[in-house]
């Protein structure tokens, strides 16, 4: 489904990522990695955000050779999401709603679940940044993409919040979504099939062993 | 404490501003030749000391650039990485003053220069009124600019934040036009100090050339030097796409759209620039025609010029003279255009291939 092949990144003489292939099927995938390590840049490459050294195929959609199309299959959801400070909420979602081309009731339905629909009309300058992150999260889990991608989902968030997007997530991947996290938090089995660990350690993306 | 200020924030307001130093540079010293510097400099001062008109235009052009500083240092000591400076405010009142009026003789020092110049002269050509309200005028700006850092330091946070509430005459803001919305919202005085210079630029040019009559030439020039005052600005708008719409990439938005909406922006953003040609232009449509693709296709190659520097300054300044020069040599020539359709299509190649291998957040 995702492959990624000799794939090499460097900030300026610094080679943050060099490694041959990785390929996940459908499901849900956990990145696990330290501090440093690459999950963002990694996944800054996979969402077509920044530039890099060989090839990103999602269900054999090439990201360099169709990046539109390959953009919308995926929806990305940064570790620290910026946006414009003088805008609100919902004109945030409304952008996203045209070019994810979702339904008016899929705004309202995912702000009334992370309970974000009262702060919708005030500018996003004035959000915390767990609000920042859940507008995020909005954001991300518009429209109808294949795969999400979503970095540090967890942090920021109350627990409650973290229950209601595990939840979520069961529920796009039991419709045949895929996901790609990272998290530094342990992601409780109990609450989320996970089908697939893998850390990133020098480099190199390796099965995870614990 | 002082050299981390220095090395932080003032180098960054000397970088951000450095297109506007430039052309102070250039009022004062390129438009006249060597052997003549000394004496226009000195007719410049005396015409500023001499008469009380004279004198409220130095200390409004002292006004602008303090207020300038002052918000400009506001709304970086609002930014999550200078929160360290809160950590001046558990020093003492004195030392506290003090820092701040060294790092503001740091912030003010061309106008300090000016400053010193203009007493000395105001003393050899006995104008002692003059004089004293120079010290006076610079003193309390001086000392008000520094008393006003202090107290935002030491008791900014009994202010307390308004919410930020929707109104119901909100206006609604399309994606293509938020960075226009970042100027008017975050960057005002900025935009108006740009277009106050792009004016006096523009009629400035005219003036000069006043005797020639409407010639295409004389207004694509008067142009180029409103669109070269935008070069900060331009810079400003790229910084704010890096932070604020870098998630945008991951979006499946064409390249050619992003370009669109760019040209859009800079349509947008000379205004007053088309309006300040359409009445030099005398309502002459070919004129006017070619001065929106002239002002658009500089705006957009400044744009792209800055990506290909990735963002920095320093070079982007080393480019614009000779961006300057081809434009003159290709008004001049009367093939701009065929300059203007070139710069376009240069800055459309780049966003259509060259776009996406550009990530300017690495650079940072």
């Amino acid at each position: 489904m995702l492959s990624l092949t000799n794939i090499s990144k460097k900030y300026g003489s610094h080679e943050v990522l060099k490694f041959q292939g990785w390929k996940i099927q459908h499901g849900v995938h956990w990145l696990k990695g330290a501090n440093g390590t690459g999950k963002s840049t990694l996944f800054r490459i996979i969402s077509g955000q920044t530039p890099f050294n060989g090839e990103v195929e999602l269900d054999g959609v090439n990201l360099k050779k169709q990046p539109i199309l390959f953009r919308s299959k995926i929806s990305f959801a940064e570790a620290e999401p910026q946006y414009p400070l003088f805008i609100t909420g919902e004109e945030l979602l409304n952008f996203y709603r045209e070019i994810r081309k979702a339904e008016d009731h899929e705004v309202t339905y995912l702000a009334d679940y992370f309970e974000m629909q009262p702060f919708l009309d005030q500018k996003i300058g004035g959000y915390s940044s767990g609000m920042l992150k859940k507008l995020s999260l909005i954001c991300a889990f518009l429209g109808s993409p294949d795969l999400y991608i979503l970095d540090e989902p967890l942090t920021t968030i109350d627990t409650d919040s973290a229950e209601k997007l595990y939840h979520l997530i069961k529920t796009r991947s039991s419709e045949g979504k895929s996901f790609l996290l990272s998290s530094h938090q342990q992601v409780s089995s109990d609450k989320l099939q996970i089908d697939g660990v893998f850390q990133l350690i020098d480099k190199q993306i390796l099965p995870d062993k614990c | 404490m002082l050299k981390l200020l220095t090395d932080s924030l003032a180098r960054e307001f000397y970088q951000q501003h450095a297109g506007f130093f430039l052309f102070g540079l250039y009022i004062l010293f390129g438009i006249v030749g060597p052997g003549q510097l000394i004496e226009y400099h000195k007719a410049r001062v005396l015409a500023g000391i001499s008469s009380p008109e004279g004198l409220i235009l130095v200390f409004s052009c002292w006004f602008l650039y303090a207020a300038k500083a002052h918000f400009f240092l506001k709304q970086k000591l609002n930014l999550p990485q200078y929160t360290f400076i809160k950590e001046t405010s558990s020093q003492v009142k004195n030392i506290q003053l003090r820092l701040w009026l060294k790092f503001y003789s740091v912030i003010l020092l061309p106008v300090l220069i000016y400053v010193v110049l203009l007493i000395g002269l105001s003393l050899k050509y006995h104008f002692y009124s003059s004089a004293i309200s120079i010290i006076l005028v610079f003193s309390a700006l001086f000392f008000g600019l520094a008393w006003l850092r202090f107290q935002a330091q030491t008791f900014g946070f009994l202010k307390q934040k308004s919410r930020q509430v929707n109104n119901k005459f909100q206006i609604k803001k399309p994606f293509f036009s938020w960075p226009i919305f970042y100027l008017f919202s975050e960057q005002p005085l900025m935009l108006l100090i740009c277009k106050i210079i792009s004016f006096i630029l523009f009629k400035g040019i005219l003036w000069m050339f006043a005797d020639i009559g409407i010639d295409i030439r004389i207004l694509l020039i008067a142009l180029l030097a409103s669109v070269l005052c935008h070069a900060v600005l331009v810079f400003n708008l790229l910084n704010f796409e890096t932070r604020f719409l870098t998630f945008s990439r991951s979006l499946p938005i064409k390249f050619s759209k992003r370009a669109w909406n760019w040209l859009f922006t800079f349509a947008i953003i000379l205004i007053p620039e088309w309006l300040f040609l359409t009445i030099a232009a005398n309502y002459r449509l070919a004129i006017i025609a070619n001065g929106i693709l002239f002002g658009l296709a500089g705006l957009f190659f400044l744009q792209t010029l800055l990506y290909l520097v990735k963002l920095d300054m320093e070079s982007y300044l080393k480019w614009l003279l000779p961006f300057f020069f081809i434009a003159m040599l290709a008004i001049l020539s009367q093939y701009y255009l065929l300059f203007s359709i070139l710069l376009i299509i240069c800055s459309f190649l780049f966003y259509l291939f060259k776009f996406k291998k550009i990530d300017l957040r690495d650079v940072e």
